[in-house]
């Protein structure tokens, strides 16, 4: 096969116009189709945009609604966010560390203070003291040391030492609703009717001597046995 | 107007511009575009799609000399092509078809009296391989690796397919003009 079919080829091809190979092309046509490709190309930019502009408008209507609550809970009182203060209030070290046998156990307590009655019982607790006076030494005082100052004048000022006693954690006492029907119950029986010798069956809790309910039964059973 | 005041205008995206380089180009991409494509309106629409291309991509487009605005722009068409066949799995490449050699003329004076129209419907009727390879070794002035590298096929599948579609090609002319 000789280049110059190729060649031959190649000339009558590339200088025939497609009138001439027996096609009529409808170049307006074909150069519409292109624009209309060129301007649907630009579509998904404003699509895009438009996408852009809706979650930026959702952002400002959610952020002007926040807003608009946030005013309104603060001309309620409550200001956003702002949770009841639960201050845990102990009762003095002092009054746990005296062993005394005499005094109930202490039970810490759990209290509600709102902040403005937070900072007055801050201020009587820590009052300031006055101008051109020196705050006393803090020294821990023990409620048997109060009541001892106030009976007896103090003979002699001693160094009164601070000593920190190891301290006890009181069992919080639990009252249950049973034991509450039960005593109910109890006062509403005659005394007669007291020997309920089924009450075994029933759990109750650890009793407020410590003992404990296995301990309990045995001892109701004892004394029903006898 | 020059092709390079052309192509800086297509590069401000100016639609006039635009519109003088398509129709000064159209009419040989549009017989390029046959020569790969047998129907006509696949054929536009590739072509269409090709122009979109080119303008789209045309910031990218260096002008060297005269003459590379026509190389570049029948490069996007030619993979526009190859792109649509290989979509519409018509490229396939027919590897066991048997040539008769016989009555095959080496006088090219044939080709000479023949009409363009003739020329171009026997490539059409080609396979699409053989018109392919064709096409990209005569009109493309495409080595055998380089087609074999564009049509993911090995260098002498192309020479064979080069082959068999001169052979057929002749052997076509010859049965229509077998007195020349």
């Amino acid at each position: 096969m000789s280049g110059s079919f190729e060649e031959r080829l190649k000339q009558k091809l590339e200088q025939s116009s497609p009138e001439e190979l027996g096609y009529r092309p409808d170049r307006e046509q074909l150069w519409h189709k292109v624009v209309t490709r060129q301007k649907r190309r630009s579509l998904p930019l404003r699509l895009w945009l438009s996408h852009a502009a809706a979650i930026a408008a959702g952002l400002l209507i959610g952020g002007f609604f926040l807003a608009t609550y946030k005013d309104r809970e603060a001309a309620a009182g409550l200001k956003p966010g702002q949770a009841t203060a639960v201050v845990q209030t102990q009762q003095p070290q002092a009054a746990e560390n005296t062993n005394a046998p005499d005094k109930a156990p202490v039970t810490p307590s759990v209290a509600t203070v709102q902040p403005a009655t937070r900072h007055q019982l801050q201020q009587a607790h820590n009052p300031q003291p006055a101008k051109g006076q020196h705050p006393a030494p803090i020294a821990p005082v023990t409620t048997q040391q109060q009541v001892i100052t106030a009976a007896v004048p103090a003979p002699t000022p001693e160094p009164v030492v601070a000593r920190v006693e190891p301290t006890k954690t009181e069992k919080a006492k639990v009252l249950h609703l049973m034991d509450i029907d039960n005593e109910n119950t109890r006062a509403l029986r005659s005394p007669r009717e007291s020997n309920n010798s089924w009450a075994w069956m029933l759990p109750r809790p650890t009793g407020s001597d410590g003992t404990s309910f296995s301990q309990q039964l045995s001892e109701h059973l004892f004394h029903s046995k006898n | 107007m020059t092709e390079t005041a052309l192509i800086e205008a297509c590069k401000r995206r100016e639609s006039f511009a635009q519109r003088l380089l398509y129709d000064r180009f159209v009419d040989k991409m549009y017989v390029l575009c046959l020569r790969y494509i047998v129907n006509q309106t696949d054929a536009e629409e590739v072509l269409s799609d090709a122009f979109f291309k080119f303008f789209r991509n045309i910031d990218q487009f260096t002008y060297i000399r005269e003459g590379s605005v026509q190389a570049w722009l029948s490069k996007i068409v030619v993979n526009e092509c190859l792109m649509f066949l290989r979509k519409k799995k018509q490229l396939v490449l027919t590897i066991d078809d048997p040539i008769t050699h016989a009555g095959l003329t080496e006088n090219d004076t044939v080709l000479q009296q023949m009409e363009s129209r003739d020329i171009l419907r026997h490539i059409q009727e080609m396979p699409a391989g053989y018109r392919t390879v064709l096409n990209l070794y005569v009109f493309e002035d495409k080595s055998h690796k380089e087609i074999a590298a564009l049509l993911q096929i090995s260098e002498s599948t192309s020479k064979s397919q080069l082959f068999k579609a001169r052979a057929l090609l002749r052997q076509r002319i010859a049965e229509v003009h077998p007195n020349d």
